[in-house]
C-alpha cells in the first residue's frame, strides 16, 4: 500500500529523518511512536507528500507520490492533521461535507456525512457551529471528515494517516477513535498509520509499532515484541514494567516507581 | 433560499430607488416612460429632454456601475478572506489599492498623459499601479516555487508602505488644487460613470467575478489549511494565483474607475456569513447581491444627502457601514458566530 | 435589520424628493418673475463654477441670473444664499442640472472632466473660462465672461477700473520681502513659492516674494523662513483665523525669528480678494501696497 525507502529529511544541516524504510500493507494498523522531537510528525508529513524528502522515495500503490494525480490520490489517501486552522463559522455537517470535495457528483454525500458523524458520535452536533466546539469535539469532527473523504464503493484499499488523533480527547473518545481506526483496518482493509504518544494506546490498538529515535528507525515489530522494558528504556530513558492486560493479554506499560523515585 | 430571494428583491428595489431619486426630480412614472421609449415603445407622454438625459446618461450608468463595483469588491473580499484563511482579510492587504492610489497620484500631480488615450490616463495609471504592486507582492511571496501566504501578507505590508511613501511624496509636490483632486479621488465617486465605463466594467469586473464563483468550492477547502487542501486534491498553487489575479483585476479596475471605496470588501462577506453561514458556495453569490445593493444604497445616499452637491461615496460607505458593522459585531459576539 | 436599512432609505429618499420639489417651485416662480422683466434675454439661468468667475458675473451686473454656484464662490454676499453644487473641482452633474441652467460658466480648472462632458452631452451649454491667476488672466477671464453675457462694454469698464486701481500702487524704493503663509490651522502651514497667486499679487503690490527657491506651495520649514528673512508676513483672513490671533502666529517656531515678526508686520486680507484674481484685483493690489508702506 505504502512503501517508503531510504527516507532522509534535513532542514539546513540538521537531520530530522535519517534513512528510514517503511512498508505498510492494507488491513494493518501501524503506530509510529518515539520521544518528543524524534521525527514522528515529520515522517508522516514526508510519506503524505506534504514535505519533500531530501533523499529517498515514497510510493503509494506502487506509484511514486509525485506521479499521482492529486485528485485521484485524495480518494484513496486521507490525512488527519494535529492542528486545524478553520476559523470560519461553518456548521459541523458542512465541515464533514468538505471531506466529500473529491466527489462533487456523488449523490450519496449527505448520507455519508451523516454516517461518518454518527461513527464519531457527533451526529447530534451537526447543526452546531464548528467554531463553538471544544478542542476534542473539533478533533472528532475532523476525523469524521477524513473518514468521509475515503468513503467510496470501490474495493481499492485505502490509506488513512492520523497524526496524534487522540491528543485532545478524553479517555472514552481516545478509545472510540482508535476503535474506529482498527475497525476500518479490519473490515474495510484500510492501511492505517497513526502517530501516538501513549504507548498503552499503541499497545492496545496497533498491529505494529515503529519506534523512532533521533530521526532514525530504532525498532519495529508487534507490540508484544517491541514493548519490553529494555527497548523502552533505550528509547525513552525511563525504567518501566510491562504487564499484561487481563482481557486481551496485550502489553500494558507502567512506570517503575521502585527505582525511578 | 429565502435569503437569496430577499437579497434579489433588495437589489431590484434599490435599483428603482436609484433611478427615480436625485437632485433632478424625475417621477417614477416618467422614469418608466423614458425607459419604455428608449427600448422602442411609442409613448404618448411629454418626456423632458433633460430628464431623459439625466436618466439615460447619468443615473442608469452610475447605478449599473455601482452594482458591479459593489459586487466585485465584495467578491474580492470573500476571495481574500479565503486565501488568507482569515475573516478579517481585505483586498487592500496585498497592496492593490495603495498601488492604484500611487498611480493616480502620479498622474494627478505630475500631469502625465498617455498619447491618444489622454482621457483614460488616470484609470490606466491606477490600474497599472495596482498590477505592479500585486506582481511585486506575488514575487516576494514565492518560496521554493510555492506561494507562501504569510509572506504575501508581509510583502503586502511592505508594498503598502512603499506605495504610501510614493503617494506621500506626490502629496508633498502637489499644488493646492491637485491636492484636492487627490483627496477627492481617494474618497471615491460614481459621479463620472459613463456607458463606456459600464461596458469596460463588464469585461474587467463581471467576468472575473463570475470566474470567482467557480472557485467557491475549492475556497472552502482552502479554509482547512494548505496541507489539508492538498490532501483533498486542491491544486493550491493554481487556486492561489487565480485568486490573486482575479482580485487584482477586479479591485484594480474598480479603484481606477471610481476611486477608493473602502469597507465594502471587508464587511459584505461578513454580513453574508451571518445570513447564509460560512459555506463559500453561498457566501460568494450572496456577496454579489448584497455588495451591489450596499454600494448602490451608499451611492444613492451620497448624491441625495446634500443635494444639489454630492458627498464622496467612500465617506458614506464608512460612515454608514462602520457603525452598522460594529452593531452587528457586538450583537453576534454574544452568539459566537465568529 | 436589512429591512430597517431599506426603510431608512425609502424614508430618506421620500424626504429628499419633497424638499427638492419645494426648492423647484421656488425656482420656477422666481424664473417666471425674471421672465417678465427681461423677456429678450436668450440666457436666463446661469450656474457659475469658480469663485472669481462668480464674482465677475456679479460685477457685470448679471448676479440675479445666477441660480447655483460652487462652494468656492463666496463673494459678493448674495452668493451665499444660492444653492451649492459642490466644490468646483468635484462638481455634481445632476446637482448642476437640477438648477435647470440655460448655461454653465465654469473655470477651466473645474472638474471632473466626466461631469463637464456629461453636462454638454445632455444638452446644456457649458463654457470654460481661463483660470489663470495673473493680471493678464484676470483681464482675459473678464473679457470671456463679458462677451458670453453680451456685456462687453461693462467688461471693458471693469478692466479699466482695475488698471486705474493699480495706478494707486506705490512702488517703494526698496521692494519689501513678503512671505505668504497659507494656513488651515496649526500644523498645516504652507509657504507660497514662485508662480503662485500669492506671489503674483505680492509683485503687483510692489513687494518681492520672499521665497524664490521653489514653485507652488510647500510645507513651512522654520529654518528656511529665518533665512528668507521676510519684512512682512501675509496671510488670508481665514488663514489667520485658523491660527488664532496675530500673537499666536508670532509665537510659532521660525516665524518669531523673522524681521517681520520682530516689527509685528503681519498682514491679513480677504481670501478671495487676495488670491481670487477677480474684478477686485486692482483694489487688492492697491490695498496691499498701502499695507506694505507701514
Amino acid at each position: 500500500m505504502l512503501c517508503a525507502k531510504n527516507i532522509s529529511y534535513e532542514i539546513g544541516t540538521k537531520k530530522i529523518l535519517h534513512n528510514i524504510h517503511l512498508d505498510v500493507v492494507p488491513g494493518e494498523v501501524v503506530a509510529i511512536c518515539g520521544p518528543n522531537g524524534a521525527g514522528k510528525s515529520s515522517l508522516l508529513k514526508v510519506i503524505s507528500g506534504e514535505l519533500k524528502p531530501s533523499a529517498g522515495t515514497v510510493h503509494v500503490r506502487d506509484i511514486e507520490l509525485l506521479q499521482w494525480d492529486i485528485k485521484k490520490l485524495a480518494t484513496i489517501r486521507a490525512v488527519l492533521h494535529q492542528e486545524s486552522f478553520l476559523s470560519f463559522p461553518f456548521l459541523v455537517e458542512e465541515v464533514v461535507h468538505l471531506g466529500r470535495y473529491p466527489y462533487p457528483k456523488s449523490t450519496k454525500n449527505d448520507v455519508i456525512v451523516e454516517e461518518c458523524l454518527e461513527k464519531v458520535g457527533m451526529q447530534s452536533y451537526k447543526k452546531r457551529t464548528y467554531t463553538s466546539l471544544s478542542g476534542g469535539e473539533k478533533q472528532r469532527v475532523h476525523l469524521a471528515r477524513v473518514l468521509a473523504q475515503l468513503e467510496e464503493e470501490s474495493v481499492i484499499p485505502k490509506l488513512l494517516m492520523l497524526d496524534e488523533p487522540t491528543s485532545a480527547l478524553d479517555l472514552s473518545h481516545q478509545e472510540g477513535t482508535l476503535h474506529i481506526a482498527s475497525q476500518y483496518a479490519k473490515n474495510n482493509n484500510y492501511a492505517v498509520i497513526v502517530v501516538l504518544h501513549d504507548l498503552n494506546l499503541a499497545a492496545a490498538w496497533s498491529d505494529r509499532i515503529i519506534f523512532l529515535k533521533e530521526g532514525m528507525l530504532h525498532t519495529q515489530g508487534a507490540p508484544s515484541q517491541v514493548l519490553t522494558p529494555e527497548i523502552i528504556s533505550q528509547i525513552y530513558n525511563i525504567k518501566t514494567r510491562v504487564l499484561h492486560h487481563p482481557d486481551t493479554n496485550r502489553p500494558v506499560i507502567v512506570v517503575d516507581r521502585s527505582s525511578n523515585t | 433560499m429565502r435569503t437569496f430571494v430577499f437579497l434579489c428583491a433588495l437589489l431590484v428595489a434599490l435599483t428603482f430607488l436609484s433611478f427615480s431619486n436625485g437632485a433632478v426630480s424625475i417621477s417614477v412614472t416618467e422614469c418608466m416612460y423614458i425607459l419604455l421609449s428608449t427600448i422602442g415603445f411609442d409613448v404618448s407622454y411629454p418626456i423632458n429632454n433633460i430628464h431623459q438625459g439625466v436618466l439615460l446618461e447619468i443615473r442608469i450608468p452610475r447605478t449599473i456601475l455601482a452594482i458591479m463595483v459593489g459586487a466585485g469588491l465584495s467578491i474580492s473580499g470573500a476571495l481574500m478572506q479565503g486565501l488568507f484563511r482569515n475573516p478579517l482579510a481585505d483586498p487592500g492587504l496585498v497592496g492593490i489599492s495603495s498601488g492604484a492610489a500611487l498611480g493616480a497620484a502620479l498622474v494627478i500631480v505630475l500631469g502625465w498623459s498617455i498619447p491618444f488615450l489622454e482621457y483614460w490616463t488616470l484609470p490606466i495609471a491606477a490600474f497599472i499601479g495596482a498590477v505592479i504592486s500585486t506582481i511585486c507582492v506575488m514575487r516576494l511571496s514565492q518560496m521554493g516555487g510555492k506561494t507562501v501566504v504569510t509572506n504575501m501578507l508581509l510583502a503586502g505590508i511592505a508594498i503598502n508602505a512603499i506605495a504610501g511613501a510614493g503617494t506621500g511624496l506626490m502629496v508633498y509636490l502637489a499644488e493646492e488644487d491637485q491636492l484636492r483632486d487627490l483627496t477627492f479621488w481617494t474618497l471615491g465617486s460614481f459621479g463620472g460613470a459613463k456607458w463606456i465605463e459600464v461596458q469596460l466594467a463588464f469585461l474587467v469586473i463581471v467576468i472575473p467575478s463570475f470566474i470567482g464563483l467557480f472557485l467557491s468550492r475549492s475556497l472552502n477547502i482552502m479554509l482547512l489549511g494548505e496541507a489539508q487542501a492538498h490532501m483533498l486534491g486542491v491544486s493550491l498553487e493554481k487556486i492561489k494565483k487565480t485568486i490573486v489575479v482575479l482580485v487584482c483585476i477586479i479591485v484594480g479596475s474598480s479603484v481606477s474607475m471610481t476611486g477608493m471605496i473602502g469597507f465594502v470588501g471587508l464587511v459584505v462577506p461578513h454580513l453574508c456569513r451571518m445570513l447564509v453561514g460560512a459555506d463559500n458556495r453561498k457566501v460568494i453569490p450572496a456577496s454579489i447581491l448584497l455588495g451591489g445593493s450596499l454600494l448602490l444604497a451608499s451611492d444613492l445616499l451620497s448624491r441625495t444627502l446634500i443635494m444639489p452637491a454630492e458627498f464622496p461615496i467612500g465617506i458614506v460607505t464608512s460612515i454608514v457601514g462602520g457603525p452598522f458593522f460594529l452593531m452587528l459585531l457586538s450583537m453576534n459576539q454574544k452568539n459566537q458566530v465568529w | 435589520m436589512l429591512t430597517t436599512f431599506l426603510l431608512l432609505f425609502s424614508f430618506i429618499s421620500c424626504s429628499d424628493s419633497s424638499t427638492d420639489a419645494t426648492a423647484q417651485q421656488a425656482q420656477e416662480t422666481s424664473s417666471s418673475e425674471e421672465a417678465k422683466t427681461k423677456p429678450a434675454e436668450p440666457q436666463q439661468r446661469i450656474v457659475s463654477l469658480g469663485g472669481s468667475v462668480t464674482e465677475t458675473i456679479f460685477a457685470l451686473g448679471e448676479g440675479d441670473r445666477v441660480v447655483a454656484v460652487d462652494a468656492s464662490s463666496l463673494y459678493p454676499e448674495d452668493v451665499l444664499k444660492l444653492p451649492k453644487v459642490g466644490y468646483y473641482r468635484q462638481i455634481s452633474t445632476e446637482g448642476i442640472l437640477s438648477a435647470k441652467p440655460s448655461i454653465v460658466i465654469a473655470s477651466d480648472a473645474s472638474g471632473p472632466k466626466e461631469s463637464i462632458e456629461q453636462i454638454a452631452k445632455i444638452g446644456v451649454p457649458i463654457t470654460q473660462v481661463s483660470s489663470e491667476k495673473t493680471l493678464a488672466g484676470t483681464e482675459k477671464r473678464i473679457q470671456q465672461i463679458a462677451s458670453l453675457l453680451n456685456k462687453k462694454k461693462e467688461g471693458e469698464k471693469i478692466i479699466a477700473q482695475i488698471r486705474e486701481d493699480l495706478k494707486l500702487v506705490q512702488k517703494p524704493e526698496k521692494s519689501p520681502k513678503v512671505l505668504f503663509i497659507y494656513a488651515r490651522g496649526i500644523g498645516t502651514l504652507s509657504v507660497g513659492g514662485k508662480n503662485t497667486a500669492s506671489s503674483e499679487m505680492i509683485t503687483l503690490a510692489g513687494g518681492t516674494n520672499a521665497v524664490q527657491e521653489y514653485e507652488g506651495y510647500k510645507p513651512l520649514n522654520a529654518e528656511s523662513i529665518i533665512i528668507a528673512a521676510p519684512d512682512y508676513i501675509l496671510l488670508t483672513t481665514r488663514g489667520l483665523d485658523s491660527l488664532g490671533t496675530i500673537d499666536d502666529l508670532l509665537k510659532l517656531k521660525g516665524i518669531s525669528e523673522t524681521p517681520a515678526a520682530k516689527n509685528k508686520r503681519i498682514i491679513s486680507m480677504d481670501d478671495l480678494m487676495l488670491l481670487g484674481f477677480g474684478p477686485r484685483t486692482g483694489k487688492a493690489a492697491a490695498e496691499l501696497s498701502k499695507l506694505l508702506q507701514k
